[in-house]
């Protein structure tokens, strides 16, 4: 882990202790600091998400013309005619982790509070089930990342985060980025923190 | 990380009661009332998660189901399957129940009739 990692960790272990959280929920923003300035991610409005959707149109269109540009389905294939790795069996993997915890949520739900070993046995199956069932997602999407699918969404959330991040100067919240290029070149950390406080201000509500 | 302190808050007797306040005399839970983040919709989800909880304990549905076992994400989780995989099978059950309601009668001509028969 590099010090950029370390930091990043971090940032998003002090990010959400509880009562941070607490305050956090109460509106639709999303404060941090960085170099001991204010700064915020905020939601975007229907006409920053509709831009942010014709950008990432506009970076399809450019993205389907290069030469190596997958979907996920192509890159799926690819991964297995190469012998890199079977996606459908991973997959398959999953399914069948899935199903074993919840052989095991049946075995741990009716238990009492008084059978302590027999709850903790179960929890114990079922940490070590989650930590498969991560690993294996992980392997997923390490090997699907470079699809178009999750370019597209990467971009997606870039452009949220040039749009919706904003600066606490003199009582006024301004924005950071005059520009999206002014956006893209800048590589300090403070790019990165605000793409992790807008990753989980939106908290792929999909997945949920 | 981020959600097991969410639903601790949730679950919390202060964000619960005010839940409660919120359904019943429309006290405002977030300032602002559109355009909430995920954050705050995956909040609303565990804040009436465990309102339910709460209230099926009140209700003393489930005689395992007490406060440290709510406290526990975990076991809840399983809770969720448990009563899920129940309601399912209790479903299928009245169904087979109904198919085999479904009384026979025998016309004039020897032909048979099938009618279906619900029972209060």
């Amino acid at each position: 882990m590099d010090t950029k990692e370390i930091n990043l960790e971090e940032f998003k272990n002090t990010l959400f202790d509880i009562q941070k959280l607490s305050y956090m929920i109460q509106d639709n923003k999303l404060p941090f600091t960085y170099n001991k300035e204010c700064y915020r991610v905020r939601m975007p409005s229907q006409g920053e998400k509709a831009e942010a959707e014709d950008y990432r149109s506009e970076k399809q269109i450019e993205f389907i013309q290069r030469p190596n540009c997958k979907t996920k389905n192509e890159l799926r294939k690819i991964l297995k005619e190469n012998n890199v790795v079977d996606i459908d069996k991973l997959e398959a993997q999953a399914n069948q982790i899935k199903k074993q915890f919840k052989n095991v949520y049946l075995k741990l739900a009716p238990k009492f509070d008084e059978d302590k070993e027999g709850i903790s046995t179960e929890i114990e199956k079922i940490n070590e089930l989650q930590n498969q069932l991560q690993d294996v997602t992980q392997e997923i999407n390490k090997h699907l990342a470079p699809s178009l699918e999750d370019r597209l969404e990467g971009v997606y959330l870039e452009y949220l985060v040039y749009s919706c991040t904003e600066k606490l100067v003199e009582k006024e919240w301004i924005k950071v980025w005059n520009t999206f290029e002014e956006y893209k070149k800048d590589n300090s950390l403070l790019a990165t923190r605000a793409v992790v406080c807008m990753t989980h201000l939106l908290f792929n509500v999909r997945q949920f | 990380m981020i959600e097991d302190k969410l639903r601790q808050l949730a679950r919390s007797s202060y964000y619960q009661s005010l839940y409660k306040a919120s359904k019943e005399n429309g006290i405002k839970l977030f300032e602002n009332d559109t355009n909430l983040s995920g954050l705050q919709v995956v909040f609303l989800y565990w804040l009436s998660l465990y309102d339910f909880l709460y209230d099926t304990l009140a209700r003393k549905e489930y005689d395992f189901l007490t406060e440290k076992y709510i406290d526990s994400n975990v076991r809840v989780d399983a809770f969720l399957y448990y009563r899920k995989r129940q309601n399912e099978l209790e479903l299928a059950k009245s169904k087979e129940e109904q198919l085999r309601q479904r009384t026979k009668f025998k016309g004039k001509k020897g032909k048979q009739t099938y009618f279906d028969v619900e029972f209060a």
